[in-house]
């Protein structure tokens, strides 16, 4: 594990995940997936999820037997998904959770690896045709960073994406992002107990930071796919609140709702977005030459 | 949720008790609390509005939708809406 990493260490994403599989399998979907939702009339959660990885797999060009990372696999919808309706021939997923990983595992997908492991420490041996990541870049750069190195952080996450990736491929991000609020004003409450060690980017830092190594292809704000999202959680919470209490306490319960409330209001009066980004890879890219960020 | 001791309650009384809420969250006397003044210019967190919608929650013992006090942004029409639901009405879905 790299010790000088810019983003949340493995102890902080454990402190989110430690709380254990069968709490988050109480108020997620049967796919187990921790990220905003796709929605559209009639969907279920569930199907809403499966549209969400649907919509990364085809934006990232996915084809049978291609070899496809995603990063910040959370318990495996995405790589089930790839190998499962995309026939993707090697489906790697990098966490820093082992809970994730020993649940994916357990799973016994074909062509699929996990690795509890950051993207700074991945070094396959052969590249990817296409990457994804949902829900991760949240936890690439601390709180404690200026704007510049946060920008160097995220920088660093495409220049590391762009050399994993063979010449013409395509890749897809989904991350939360600040909308109209200032850092200051978002609360605390999320970071010291929910996230820590985490910060959100602006679409400003994404954009300086994928500058030269990838192209935007699409983008997508879908925040209120994600105040549904959170909605449908704490209604799924509410409803096993009985079995969470049991499970993991009347404390973590009541933090579990805080938090999910919060996420409802921001998303729904947009001092949080959520950004789906296509990019495609610039294989020729003018980045040694001194282009600017 | 506990929905079991859900209670019909008019616009005034959830008025008052809003007035009293928000008084004694920012520490302002009952009388300095207009119920036509926007929450955000109280200087109201998301964490404020979770928490009274909470205590809300339990007040009137039905769910509320943590987004209320921001489509509702005065005490007046939060009242005003809260007070036109029937009791048995969810209003997280």
């Amino acid at each position: 594990m790299s010790t000088a990493a810019p983003g949340a260490s493995a102890e902080a994403i454990g402190y989110h995940y430690s709380i254990g599989n069968e709490f988050y399998r109480l108020w997620l979907d049967k796919t187990i997936t921790y990220s905003g939702a796709l929605w559209e009339d009639g969907d279920t959660l569930e199907t809403a999820q499966l549209r969400k990885l649907d919509y990364h797999l085809t934006q990232a060009h996915v084809q049978p037997g291609a070899r496809v990372l995603d990063v910040g696999c959370g318990w495996g919808s995405g790589l089930r998904r790839m190998v499962e309706k995309y026939e993707a021939g090697k489906a790697v997923g990098l966490t820093l959770s082992q809970a994730q990983a020993d649940w994916i595992a357990s799973q016994n997908l074909p062509r699929t690896e996990v690795r509890v492991e950051t993207w700074l420490d991945h070094a396959p041996a052969e590249l990817y045709d296409a990457i994804i990541s949902i829900g991760a870049f949240e936890h690439f750069a601390k709180p404690e960073l200026t704007s510049d190195q946060k920008v160097e952080a995220y920088r660093a996450y495409f220049k590391r994406c762009h050399s994993l990736l063979n010449p013409g491929s395509w890749m897809t991000l989904q991350t939360i992002a600040y909308g109209n609020v200032s850092k200051e004003e978002l609360s605390q409450f999320v970071e010291k107990d929910i996230f820590p060690e985490s910060d959100l980017p602006t679409l400003t830092d994404i954009a300086r930071a994928c500058d030269g190594y990838f192209e935007v292809v699409a983008l997508r704000n879908d925040r209120k796919d994600y105040e549904r999202t959170n909605r449908a959680w704490l209604t799924n919470l509410r409803a096993n609140r009985a079995a969470a209490v049991k499970l993991v306490g009347e404390q973590d319960v009541v933090r579990y709702e805080k938090y999910l409330a919060l996420f409802i209001i921001g998303f729904h009066t947009g001092t949080m977005n959520l950004f789906r980004f296509t990019f495609r890879r610039n294989d020729k890219p003018r980045i040694e030459g001194g282009i600017s960020r | 949720m506990n929905a079991s001791t859900q209670k019909q309650i008019g616009a005034a009384e959830i008025q008052d008790w809003l007035v009293t809420y928000l008084s004694k969250e920012l520490s302002l006397s009952p009388d300095e609390v207009d119920v036509t003044t926007p929450f955000d210019r109280y200087g109201l967190s998301s964490m404020t509005a979770v928490l009274m919608t909470g205590e809300m929650e339990e007040w009137l013992g039905r769910t509320l939708d943590p987004t209320l006090p921001y489509d509702y942004p005065t005490i007046e029409t939060l009242a005003q809406h809260l007070a036109s639901q029937p009791a048995s009405k969810k209003a997280v879905r």
